[in-house]
């Protein structure tokens, strides 16, 4: 008995020897796969977050080496009228742009879900805006938008309007990167897409048999079953709304009004027209704050909102 | 596939990894902050036969267009083509809105061009103390001599008071701008240098052609009165200025009633007398083609236009600038070199750019690109030839002009956020001049 045991607990022990040494050249090769993507993270990601966070403190104009001054870059931005005025519009922009994609995203999607034959066509043409470059796109709205000779007030004339300078008028700028961001919207429109996709029809058989019409389907139906993907458009798109720099940046092309400074262009700016790389830092880290507790806002409403499985469970 | 857990002997490779993470993330760390760049190697005392550096040479500028691109590739093969076997010179271009960035990130990584052209920006460099004082090597060339080039008008370049620390090669000033078609059609006797604002304005109302109530052809753009260095001549001529200095100023005068007028001659050029097109009709007739295309009879422009209407499909000339108060003052600007300290080339970086400023003149007198530095190019008949009528006489006016930059280190600072904004404002009538000269007063001072 005691000799059967003890072969037992070898044979066990060797069995475990192999295991835990192909666990470890497991390990090992995990490792090395893992290596050039965490390196690539650290070296061009975390590295450089590091690298500007401190920079944030100090005064740097890649002249001479930083200087170290504290917190000065951040109590200077209380006081600069110019990030004050670029926040404002950013905001404007982001309130504006990421609910009016969404709705334009969630519509055209819906409509482009019903199974006819040439919806290859439309679903590939509402999203190619989104694959096109900004500076492309920047571009063409800037003939677009022409005040004597674009299409715009070309058609606005037909009616008798006298179009407005939608990138000349102060008041119209924002306006027309507006109009621009929510006319973007193709990404937004193929998640929910897809997300339609997944919603079960029977829901909707049910509706039908209870009498609810399109309208109140769509309402009691399709918005709760996407609130997920309405969740992850909300939070990609306030990101995206909080980083947009092409299209101002190109359409400004020169001008020196601040109507286009929305907060990365004033921090491009910054750092590489006034070489003040340690204050853009700053405002770098601004932005990221900002962008971080709108996030953190908007998972915080999840429960409130969201329709999830383990919710329902 | 299951998780591996990190038993002990796993545990040895999440330490190194985390230790090369950590090691990674200070080594970007440490490239972003790089040691200073003002280390640098030793310079030159004086110009020497001695070949300090590389004799292979990078030159930098910034793109400028296809034609006078190539002309500077076409002087670097005659450059090398005369100093085959010592010297061997490529250029390189950049955009110009990259063109800092590159440059000072270049001077960052410790790595600074062999050379690169001037502009203002360059300045803050010489107060970083990376530039290369080129005084001994332009003392030892023709560069020097007054009787053959027009040496005080280099003097806002010694930035020290006495030395040279750019090399200058060409020079440009501003001029106003007229069609002849459109004078010869109206049976008036082109601008000549007795003229004042006021004729100009008699003039333009005269040459201004409507189609109801649509101007399809205005008498005068504000053109570069449209900058500040233009306005700046007004004020010039009622015998202020913008701020007491351009080299490193202790005060502006935008309040100075004398400039707040000038400032509001522009204004009322275009809204009170709208003899000119405001902002946004300014930008319809751009579209239209401006001077060049033939929608504007008269423009106060810098001469490094003239480059760009040698295409133009109507005849044109240029005058000096019309007389403001009885006064005309030309503005001037110097291009040339500019070497850091720590230059790989340094030697073959002042041949070159001494070349350019002296051997090199004739040719770019016969490119018609730059307006050559040295007087007997400037004043040649090649020049001349290529050259609009007025040009000669523009050009008799440099002794007494005045430097048209600012040179402090945030100078882009101000100008851009301060000067541009508030004209921006001043020319879309959305605020007073004397509103406009306290704002900038108040902000260019705080930036002081």
């Amino acid at each position: 008995m005691t000799t059967t045991t003890t072969a037992q607990s070898r044979q066990r022990r060797a069995r475990r020897q192999r295991l835990s040494g192909l666990r470890r050249r497991e390990a090992l090769w995990c490792y090395i796969f893992m290596t050039p993507a965490v390196l690539g993270v650290l070296v061009f990601a975390i590295g450089p977050m590091i690298a500007s966070l401190w920079l944030s403190f100090t005064d740097y104009d890649m002249l001479s080496s930083p200087e170290f001054i504290g917190l000065k870059n951040y109590t200077k931005l209380v006081s600069d009228k110019l990030f004050w005025h670029s926040l404002r519009i950013t905001m404007l922009y982001a309130v504006v742009v990421v609910p009016g994609s969404m709705l334009a995203g969630l519509v055209v999607a819906i409509l482009l879900n019903a199974k006819l034959p040439v919806m290859g066509f439309f679903r590939s043409a509402y999203y190619l805006p989104s694959v096109i470059g900004g500076v492309a796109v920047a571009r063409v709205w800037g003939m677009l938008y022409n005040t004597d000779h674009g299409l715009f007030n070309l058609i606005l004339g037909l009616f008798g309007i006298d179009g407005p300078g939608w990138l000349t008028d102060e008041n119209w700028v924002i306006w027309s990167l507006i109009f621009m961001g929510v006319w973007g919207f193709g990404g937004t429109m193929l998640i929910y897409l897809a997300g339609l996709q997944g919603i079960p029809k029977e829901l909707y058989e049910a509706a039908e048999v209870d009498g609810a019409g399109k309208l109140r389907q769509h309402l009691s139906i399709t918005v709760p079953m996407l609130s997920g993907v309405t969740f992850f458009n909300l939070v990609m798109g306030i990101i995206g709304a909080l980083q947009v720099f092409a299209e101002p940046f190109v359409l400004a092309n020169g001008n020196p009004s601040n109507a286009f400074l929305l907060l990365p262009v004033y921090l491009y700016r910054v750092a590489f027209d006034y070489l003040e790389m340690g204050y853009a830092s700053a405002i770098a880290w601004v932005v990221f704050a900002i962008t971080l507790v709108l996030t953190a806002l908007v998972f915080r409403s999840l429960p409130l909102w969201v329709h999830t499985e383990a919710g329902d469970d | 596939m299951t998780p591996v857990p990190l038993d002990g002997a796993t545990g040895i490779a999440r330490r190194t990894l985390l230790g090369g993470g950590l090691a990674a993330s200070a080594l970007a760390l440490a490239a972003c902050s790089g040691p200073s760049a003002t280390e640098s190697s030793a310079a030159p005392t004086a110009a020497s036969t001695e070949v300090i550096g590389s004799t292979d040479l990078t030159v930098y500028a910034w793109t400028n267009g296809t034609a006078i691109d190539e002309n500077f590739k076409s002087s670097v093969t005659a450059f090398n083509k005369e100093f085959d076997g010592k010297f061997t010179a490529k250029i390189n271009f950049l955009p110009y809105d990259q063109y800092w960035q590159k440059i000072q990130l270049q001077y960052a990584a410790n790595q600074p061009f062999d050379m690169y052209y001037w502009d203002v920006q360059a300045y803050a460099h010489y107060k970083k103390d990376l530039l290369q004082n080129v005084q001994p090597a332009v003392s030892a060339s023709e560069l020097a001599d007054g009787s053959t080039y027009p040496v005080a008008l280099f003097d806002p370049w010694r930035f020290d008071g006495t030395d040279l620390y750019a090399i200058p090669e060409n020079i440009q000033s501003m001029s106003l701008f007229y069609n002849k078609k459109h004078f010869d059609d109206a049976g008036i006797a082109y601008p000549d240098a007795t003229w004042t604002w006021d004729k100009v304005i008699e003039v333009a109302g005269q040459l201004t052609q409507k189609s109801g109530d649509k101007v399809t052809r205005w008498g005068l753009d504000i053109g570069d009165l449209g900058a500040w260095w233009g306005i700046q001549t007004l004020a010039w001529a009622a015998g202020t200025a913008f701020f007491d200095k351009p080299l490193e100023p202790t005060a502006f005068q935008m309040t100075d009633p004398k400039v707040v007028e000038a400032l509001r001659f522009v204004q009322d050029l275009m809204w009170t007398k709208h003899i000119a097109p405001r902002p946004d009709e300014r930008d319809a007739n751009n579209s239209a083609g401006g001077f060049a295309g033939g929608v504007v009879s008269m423009m106060p422009g810098g001469t490094w236009g003239i480059a760009s209407y040698q295409q133009m499909k109507d005849g044109w000339g240029i005058a000096p600038l019309p007389l403001y108060q009885g006064q005309s003052v030309m503005p001037y600007w110097l291009g040339g070199w500019v070497i850091p300290k720590a230059s790989a080339a340094l030697t073959a970086a002042q041949t070159f750019a001494i070349w350019r400023a002296t051997t090199f003149q004739e040719q770019m007198a016969a490119d018609h690109d730059w307006i050559p530095i040295q007087d007997a190019a400037r004043t040649s008949e090649t020049m001349l030839k290529g050259m609009p009528d007025g040009f000669e006489a523009a050009m008799q006016s440099l002794p007494s002009a005045r430097i048209g930059d600012l040179y402090t280190e945030n100078s882009q600072k101000i100008l851009n956020e301060v000067y541009s904004t508030h004209l921006d404002e001043l020319f879309r009538n959305k605020a007073t001049p004397e509103a406009v000269a306290q704002a900038i007063q108040d902000e260019a001072t705080a930036l002081l």
